[in-house]
């Protein structure tokens, strides 16, 4: 699975071959899982169906690590740049993220699988308030752990600079809020009278998951400040590996539902976040495939997977819907070898479409500074002059 | 000794400046405030606030006419009369709930989920009348402790609507 000859090089300027697997697994087994239980699969096929968990899982800690990279570096400046490096770290990040959310909020609002409801009882999705310290309710579903996602960005660089304000360094304040982001959940969980949490009713929550994206944090600073051990992860990655497909068993055979004890609970979402996030190094060790047909197909899913992720429901409920209307539900819906490839298929093109029209054009303008914008006028005014 | 490495990474890198720096927290208090301020707000327009949830409508116990179910330890036979089995095309659940909560799922019980289309039934006949038709189910070898039985439908694929429901426990 690793290649220490490649540890620690990234292979392209913009893309890690081996983060985009990491991605594309992560984001497979979500549609994997959701696609199980949104048909009528085999009985034995229904019980993988809990294998999106970890997706979700995996995509925490890998967006710790890529943000976290971001982040340490980033925050070197940040005792001269003061506020404005803090606002233009999330910019940056709501630029790539929020459009896409809003765009589907808005679409969950008529065509949500519990329902169309109204803006009015939904808004405070729009500040992520859904699911903070309490249960979320059916309406957008798969916007809990984009919430997670936020508030991990709003709050980590925050506590961070507020470290750096007092006068630590980069490094001091990076590994006391990684400490913080990783213990506070895990006692939270076990103590926090919020309300009765189930284990179920816990993954939901964002107090409760911060922690996934904290290691992931985590692994981004050995491999800034601790390449060795960075190194020696990506070597041993069989260890990491053993563990977390002892974890998926024992959660397939009810190990977090039927668990006596909070602690016992709360300890496996830690060891969950832990072995996803020391195969990271593992990940970003790989080196391209031979076969370049695995290589288009891998980066192309990676670079669509946010809109795979908040899309495929939606896809789902385009499919089901048509064949409901043409009457071809019992025909096709069924029989798992003609559903399926429509669900994959539907998903791929629509992810395509809003990735094209709703999550580029807001990448792009992202990247427009004040110079290009100054550029743009100023053609502008050439083309106007017919020069 | 991870506790010591992790103090003493902190105090050098602290010790070089320890220059505590106003506008930076003072940026940091205004954005936090921002945030106290919209989870408050969420929080007093209702947001996670445990409503009463209304009385679910519970799943008839009443079996489909023409069938009797009978429950042993070791499976679960259906006797239809008549053979007509029109009338129970629907998707039929049983979920085994196994003494050793290990051997569940992840839902807690082991489902079982079939057709009686798909069964090929014993078939009975009376001297009087239409026989009838019996459907065996066995059980996975393994201590169960309760047993339910139904039928579902899943409209436009949103699992799931439950006909009926008939529960046994074995362990009593």
């Amino acid at each position: 699975m690793n290649n220490p000859q490649a540890t620690g090089a990234v292979q392209n300027v913009h893309r890690s071959f081996g983060l985009d697997v990491c991605r594309t697994i992560a984001c497979l087994l979500v549609v994997f899982g959701h696609m199980l239980g949104h048909s009528a699969p085999h009985p034995v096929l229904a019980g993988f169906a809990f294998l999106a968990t970890f997706g979700v899982d995996l995509f925490f800690c890998l967006s710790g690590f890529l943000i976290g990279r971001i982040l340490l570096k980033e925050a070197a400046h940040w005792r001269e740049q003061k506020i404005a490096g803090l606002t233009e770290f999330w910019y940056r990040r709501w630029m790539r993220t929020l459009p896409l959310y809003i765009f589907f909020f808005f679409v969950s609002l008529r065509f949500d699988w519990a329902g169309a409801t109204t803006f009015a009882e939904q808004f405070h999705y729009l500040v992520f308030a859904q699911n903070f310290a309490w249960s979320m309710t059916d309406f957008y579903r798969l916007s809990w752990s984009l919430a997670v996602e936020e508030w991990f960005y709003y709050t980590f660089p925050l506590v961070m600079l507020l470290m750096i304000g007092l006068g630590a360094g980069v490094k001091s304040a990076a590994a006391i809020v990684i400490l913080v982001f990783i213990v506070a959940p895990f006692l939270a969980r076990i103590g926090l009278p919020i309300q009765s949490v189930r284990y179920d009713d816990a993954r939901y929550v964002v107090l409760y998951r911060l922690d996934a994206i904290g290691f992931g944090v985590l692994i981004a600073y050995l491999y800034t400040w601790h390449r060795p051990i960075f190194e020696c992860l990506a070597k041993f990655w069989y260890v990491p590996f053993t563990f977390a497909v002892g974890l998926i068993v024992l959660t397939r055979q009810g190990m977090p539902w039927t668990a006596g004890s909070k602690l016992e609970q709360s300890l496996f979402f830690t060891w969950s976040a832990i072995f996803f996030a020391t195969l990271i190094p593992a990940f970003f060790s790989l080196s391209a495939s031979r076969l370049n047909i695995v290589n288009r197909f891998v980066k192309y899913t990676s670079l669509i997977s946010y809109s795979i992720y908040l899309g495929h429901i939606f896809a789902f409920i385009l499919v089901i819907n048509v064949l409901n209307r043409y009457g071809l539900h019992e025909r096709i819906y069924d029989n798992p070898w003609l559903a399926y490839p429509i669900f994959i298929v539907c998903v791929y093109a629509l992810a395509h479409l809003t990735y094209t029209f709703v999550e580029k054009p807001f990448l792009r303008l992202r990247d427009v500074n004040s110079l290009s914008v100054f550029k743009f006028f100023k053609s502008l005014q050439r083309f106007g002059a017919g020069k | 000794m991870l506790v010591l490495w992790y103090a003493k990474v902190i105090s050098d890198d602290w010790a070089v400046r320890v220059k505590v720096d106003l506008k930076i927290l003072s940026g940091v208090l205004f954005f936090a405030l921002i945030a106290i301020g919209v989870l408050s707000f969420a929080r007093w327009t209702g947001v996670g606030k445990v409503v009463e949830l209304p009385v679910p409508v519970e799943p008839t116990v009443v079996l489909p006419q023409g069938v009797d179910v009978a429950v042993t330890s070791a499976g679960v036979t259906l006797e239809v009369q008549a053979c007509d089995i029109e009338k129970l095309g629907d998707e039929f659940f049983l979920h085994l709930y196994p003494a050793n909560a290990a051997s569940a799922g992840p839902e807690g019980f082991i489902n079982q989920q079939f057709n009686l289309k798909a069964l090929t039934p014993v078939q009975t006949k009376k001297q009087e009348g239409p026989g009838s038709c019996h459907y065996r189910i066995e059980f996975a070898p393994m201590a169960i402790t309760r047993v339910a039985l139904g039928q579902f439908r899943a409209p436009e694929g949103r699992c799931c609507d439950i006909l009926w429901t008939k529960e046994v426990k074995l362990d009593e």
